[in-house]
């Protein structure tokens, strides 16, 4: 093939350098221009996905707060599975404060990977332990505590009122709950609400020690070791003494108080006549009088605080049932509060079921490993079968009735309730022992005045309380 | 392979006449793209501190706003339809043993260094008795630390005159590049920030918001 060659040299024009010198300054440019304007576009999306962001962690606070004043605090959604809220999505995490009287509700949100947190205070409670039936607060946290409600047919256990457990809680067989569950972890064989945390109240906070009207371990200084016709010998104290109601280590239950490690302080009146009550229905049930009212002697007795640094035991090897007697139009209203366990196996019924008010608080004892404890039923004899009081462990609260000689049925009015865990053991091989509790709403409703009571939100008038919100580190 | 050369005419070059047009042309080319690059380029500038200019205006103000927002009631006492140029406050810091933890703040306006309430210039930066914005955190306490958030911050609020009217028309009277007023408890903040950009162009940008108090 031939091919054409110019003679005219290297004459090539500098137009094509002009032109790309120029074509490159306006990319340049261009380039620049959309940098800044991409720049600028992406800092305003920015922006409003971080107010989003914001937005939507308020949304969940507010949310919180709302379920909270309604009286069920509890998390919504979770990092796995948030809420979906305005293009992006929030969930609320509730954790006691360090307090314990406290919670901490802390929401977080992301919009299109702008993130945001909020945390509130809230303080008070929306419940207290008289609020509930059944009240366990699992203040060690064990995560395997489960309060265990159980029984079939007419063996069933039945209660009539709020439960709360800060584990889970498991209705199984034919068990029923007329009321709110509410638990910090699971909820299995009924409904409820899971989440759920709620306060306990401050024992030390109340310094009973100091605080209570009477200190029986003091009182019983001046006791004398006598005999008496409810058993055996024990230490007494006069009459006139707001401690005459008890006896000290009596000498026929010497198989119960060698057990223990403090001194024994056994509910019995030894200026009262022995009633038996062998029907266990109260009809004759064996007295014990407050000093200084209806015509007692002594100082009044009557709406006081009972301090007793050692062991209170309501049992007795010949009765079935106590009561407090009087003619109070207004009732009595005592609390027994006992550094140290506290045991039931006896009944104890009110003289008067609408004015009268018994509460048992068993706190614990630094000293004493075994302390603050309520053991609830009398494997052995199985006269435990009524109990009308308010009851509240500082540790644990020990529905103890395994045998086969244990009651086929106890029934609480009033109500069961522990700082730590409930734990109800009714099983027994193939039998179950039914356990019904009627909650007495007195003390909530305000229609029952009783002393000395620990509360877990003494100011609040059980309702959570907003304290203040604060921003917090973004997860 | 074989070529066939082809004779051309005897023109071997420009004459001194075309020399010089296509030199003139180039001349006029060159200056007109060096002129338009260089327009361009301060566009760019001017964009870009634009641009710098607003994002940092609206940082200050989110940053303002997100300080207020979770701030006491005290925050209230000097406000009002009034306004002022600065705000004192508590804000939660912490949620210990169910109480809650505060820290004391104030976000203020005062005089840039070097600069005097004097209508001159006195630093050279082409503002005149400009402001700048202050945070200061654990406000008189030994741990009190100041921040400033910005500079060029103006003397008066946008469309704003030192003659004790309300200008424009925002309800208030002479109010400062910084300014603060509420309503209930709806904290309103405003800003007017300078710079001076390349060539010596003031460029201004306002922004404005408001907050409702959570604490």
């Amino acid at each position: 093939m031939k091919r054409l060659q110019s003679q005219r040299g290297d004459r090539r024009g500098s137009a094509a350098v002009v032109a790309l010198v120029a074509v490159t300054v306006l990319v340049g440019l261009c380039g620049a221009m959309l940098m800044i304007a991409s720049r600028s576009s992406s800092e305003g999306g920015s922006a409003v996905d971080r107010h989003q962001a914001t937005a939507a962690a308020q949304a969940g606070l507010g949310e919180a707060l709302a379920q909270a004043a309604a009286g069920n605090l509890a998390p919504i959604g979770s990092e796995d599975v948030p809420v979906p809220f305005g293009g992006g999505a929030y969930w609320v995490e509730v954790e006691p404060a360090e307090d314990g009287g406290s919670v901490l509700v802390s929401a977080y949100s992301e919009v299109r990977g702008e993130r945001d947190a909020l945390q509130a205070l809230l303080t008070g409670g929306a419940l207290d332990i008289y609020d509930h039936a059944l009240f366990a607060g699992n203040s060690t946290d064990d995560p395997l505590y489960t309060m265990k409600l159980g029984g079939l047919g007419g063996q069933a256990d039945q209660v009539t009122g709020d439960v709360y457990s800060g584990g889970s809680v498991l209705v199984e067989g034919d068990a029923s709950v007329t009321g709110d569950i509410r638990a910090q972890d699971d909820v299995t064989g009924a409904s409820g609400s899971e989440g759920v945390y709620q306060p306990i109240p401050d024992i030390g906070a109340m310094n009973y020690p100091t605080t209570a009207d009477f200190k029986v371990a003091d009182l019983f200084l001046t006791a004398q070791y006598k005999s008496n016709d409810l058993g055996g010998k024990a230490y007494q104290v006069a009459e006139t003494s707001p401690a005459h109601i008890f006896r000290k280590n009596p000498s026929d239950r010497a198989a119960n108080i060698n057990a223990t490690q403090k001194h024994d302080y056994f509910l019995e009146d030894p200026y009262e006549p022995v009633h038996t009550d062998q029907g266990s229905t109260g009809a004759d049930a064996c007295p014990i009088t407050l000093s200084g009212i209806s015509g007692e002697p002594g100082p009044n007795g009557n709406q006081k605080v009972y301090y007793i640094d050692g062991n209170l035991w309501i049992h007795n090897k010949s009765i079935f049932s106590f009561k407090i007697d009087h003619k109070e139009a207004s009732g009595i209203q005592v609390t027994f509060v006992a550094k140290g366990n506290i045991y039931f196996s006896d009944n104890l019924f009110y003289d008067n079921p609408q004015m009268d008010g018994v509460a048992f608080i068993a706190m614990k004892d630094d000293g004493v490993v075994d302390s603050g404890n309520i053991y609830f039923g009398d494997p052995v004899f199985g006269t435990l079968e009524q109990m009308h009081a308010f009851m509240y462990a500082e540790n644990n609260f020990i529905d103890n009735n395994l045998s086969a000689t244990g009651s086929a049925q106890v029934a609480v009015y009033g109500n069961m309730t522990a700082g730590n865990q409930v734990q109800i053991q009714r099983d027994y091989g193939d039998q179950h022992s039914k356990l019904t509790v009627n909650y007495d709403g007195r003390i909530s409703a305000g229609s029952l005045m009783m002393p000395g009571l620990p509360r877990a939100n003494p100011d609040e008038g059980g309702q959570w309380t907003y304290r203040a919100t604060r921003r917090i580190a973004r997860p | 392979m074989k070529t066939r050369r082809i004779p051309l005419p005897a023109r071997a070059g420009f004459t001194f006449v075309e020399a010089m047009i296509a030199i003139s042309l180039l001349a006029i080319m060159f200056l007109a793209v060096a002129q338009t690059s260089s327009r361009a380029s301060d566009a760019f500038d001017e964009g870009s501190a634009d641009h710098i200019l607003s994002t940092s205006t609206h940082r200050t103000l989110e940053r303002m706003a997100q300080a207020i927002e979770y701030s006491d009631a005290t925050i209230l006492a000097g406000l009002g339809y009034l306004g002022a140029d600065q705000v004192t406050f508590r804000v939660p810091v912490d949620f210990v043993a169910g109480v809650v933890v505060s820290r004391s703040m104030q976000v203020l306006a005062e005089r840039e260094p070097g600069e005097l309430d004097d209508g001159q210039d006195n630093d050279g930066d082409g503002l005149v008795d400009e402001l700048r914005v202050v945070e200061v955190v654990d406000l008189n306490t030994p741990d009190e630390r100041r921040t400033v958030l910005l500079s060029g911050v103006s003397e008066l609020f946008d469309g704003e005159l030192a003659n004790d009217a309300d200008d424009n028309g925002n309800g208030l009277i002479d109010e400062a590049g910084l300014s603060f007023s509420s309503d209930g408890n709806v904290v309103t903040l405003r800003l007017s920030v300078q710079r001076r950009g390349e060539g010596g162009r003031v460029l201004s940008k306002t922004a404005e918001t408001a907050v409702r108090l959570r604490n």
